[in-house]
């Protein structure tokens, strides 16, 4: 194999391990995001650090890059090449749409199709496709769900949730299992990237089989993840933190331990599930162990994206291969387009940008209705902690995520409050149950 | 199809099972961590609150390094 397919394919390698990263970033922060255990920033920082450690950590490398998916004669470079072109391609199109989707699946996908386009059906195990791929797709999400919506229930009814030391220590756990999240990350995504460039230079002549990665192999892969994780993915953040339900500390700790839960069990006990599905069916269960409105349709969107993963990242994957079968010149050829393909979208998605200064804002909320997508709490200078209420807007606006003095007559004493969302418009406070002082 | 149904069912017994347990005693160790804290602002000692409010975070942070053992390949 020449060196020029092996560079290619190793950056490929590194790009698609840093869509991975801000594919997947959302996983581990977005609750923490959306209840303000972490900033923003503070949240992609600590993950890209775990991703990049739990990828330094983890440096044994798979056997297979398809798993049994394919048979493995038929995963050539110009296979992996073009799979990995497909799983690029389908991770940007659900980033611009802010739909969360397994990267895994994407890679998989993009595989089954350039191994189909130039070997016919014969290569591929539908068998293993089923058991492997879709079973897991189906069942994560009701596991982590069922498992989130009991650990939701008994939370809100074992602490009082009117108490700010309660509060503080949900954030703290949020902190925490989110932190494991991205740590598991690392070390199973991290250390795929590491397994397709060491096959590929095994298969190039450049390392000799049986070898473990090389040290530079490592550096790169974990880079790679880390900087993608510390990019954000903000569009799938937002998604997921503010767009399926509206997430409290309580219910945020709750749905973060259950779905690490599900992805550390699942990895331990021989039946993986991935990350992406365990995360949102997890957010849906605390939405619906806590009562609150759960926005249907975005779960359908995401549904509809998961189902397509494996067929879209399919057929970029099949024309892929066709190109790059004829030669070098088919490498670049494909490689050109991802660049051209990858820049329009990027373009467009900034036109409409968000990053971390409008990650907890919801598009289009009605800020006026009984559903104000926000909520204003009363800390007040005595010691008892007021009931979270909803506020009406009356015409003044706050434009930071501070502690937020009201005009004391308005609140008759209970300033001043905390607003948890930057720049919305706060007006009058409702009085909260039990009547007004 | 080779389908692993007895994983799948201790992948989700044990899933929902090890979450509920977590939960539930990190959700009683910040209830008593308040009753600690609201016995202390009216002047009253802690007392039983605050010492059960530790061992039930010591609980759950034991878990939790069990899972950091799981996640870090080196340790097995």
């Amino acid at each position: 194999m020449a060196l020029i397919v092996v560079i290619i394919v190793i950056i490929t390698a590194l790009v698609f391990d840093f869509t991975n990263g801000f594919h997947d970033s959302a996983n581990a922060m977005a609750t923490s995001v959306a209840t303000g255990a972490f900033s923003p920033k503070a949240a992609v920082a600590v993950a890209a650090v775990l991703n990049f450690a739990g990828a330094a950590m983890s440096t044994e490398v798979a056997k297979t890059i398809s798993h049994g998916l394919v048979d493995d004669k038929l995963v050539t470079p110009e296979a992996v090449f073009a799979g990995l072109a497909g799983a690029i391609l389908w991770n940007l199109i659900t980033w611009f749409a802010g739909l969360p989707s397994s990267s895994s699946h994407a890679m998989f996908g993009g595989l089954i199709g350039a191994v189909v386009a130039w070997h016919g059906m014969n290569g591929v195990y539908v068998g293993n496709v089923l058991s492997k791929i879709l079973l897991p797709a189906l069942v994560a999400p009701v596991v982590a769900g069922l498992a989130s919506v009991i650990a939701t229930k008994i939370a809100y009814s074992a602490a009082n949730q009117n108490h700010r030391q309660v509060e503080d220590a949900f954030q703290m756990g949020q902190r925490l299992t989110g932190s494991l999240v991205a740590l598991a990350h690392g070390t199973s995504d991290g250390q795929k990237t590491m397994g397709i460039i060491t096959l590929v230079l095994v298969a190039g002549g450049f390392q000799e089989a049986g070898t473990g990665p090389h040290f530079w192999v490592i550096c790169a892969a974990g880079a790679a993840i880390a900087l993608g994780t510390y990019s954000g993915g903000w569009r799938i953040m937002r998604t997921m933190g503010k767009g399926l339900v509206e997430i409290e500390p309580t219910q945020g700790f709750a749905c973060e331990a259950s779905a690490t839960t599900a992805i550390l069990v699942s990895s331990h006990l021989g039946f993986g599930l991935s990350t992406t599905h365990v995360v949102t069916g997890a957010i849906l269960g605390s939405g619906l162990g806590r009562g609150t409105k759960v926005n249907w349709s975005v779960a359908g969107r995401m549904g509809i994206a998961w189902l397509l993963t494996l067929p879209a990242a399919g057929l970029i994957g099949a024309f892929s291969s066709l190109i790059a079968h004829q030669g070098i010149v088919g490498f670049v050829g494909v490689l050109a387009v991802i660049v051209v393909l990858a820049g329009v979208i990027v373009w467009r998605a900034n036109k409409d940008r968000i990053d971390h200064t409008n990650v907890n804002d919801i598009k289009g909320a009605d800020l006026s209705g009984d559903d104000a997508p926000y909520t204003v709490k009363y800390l007040d200078s005595d010691d008892d902690f007021k009931p979270v209420v909803r506020s009406k807007v009356i015409g003044e606006t706050t434009d930071s995520d501070d502690v937020w003095q009201i005009p004391s007559a308005r609140v008759r004493g209970w300033a001043p409050i905390i607003v948890h969302r930057p720049a919305i418009s706060v007006v009058d406070a409702l009085a909260p149950s039990g009547g007004a002082k | 199809m080779n389908i692993d149904w007895s994983a799948l069912l201790l992948v989700s017994v044990v899933t929902v099972g090890v979450a509920t347990v977590v939960v539930t005693i990190f959700a009683y160790g910040a209830a008593k961590l308040a009753a600690a804290h609201q016995a202390q602002t009216e002047g009253r000692p802690a007392g039983w609150n605050a010492v059960l409010a530790k061992i039930m975070f010591g609980t759950v942070g034991a878990i939790g390094l069990f899972g950091l053992y799981l996640v870090i390949p080196y340790f097995h």
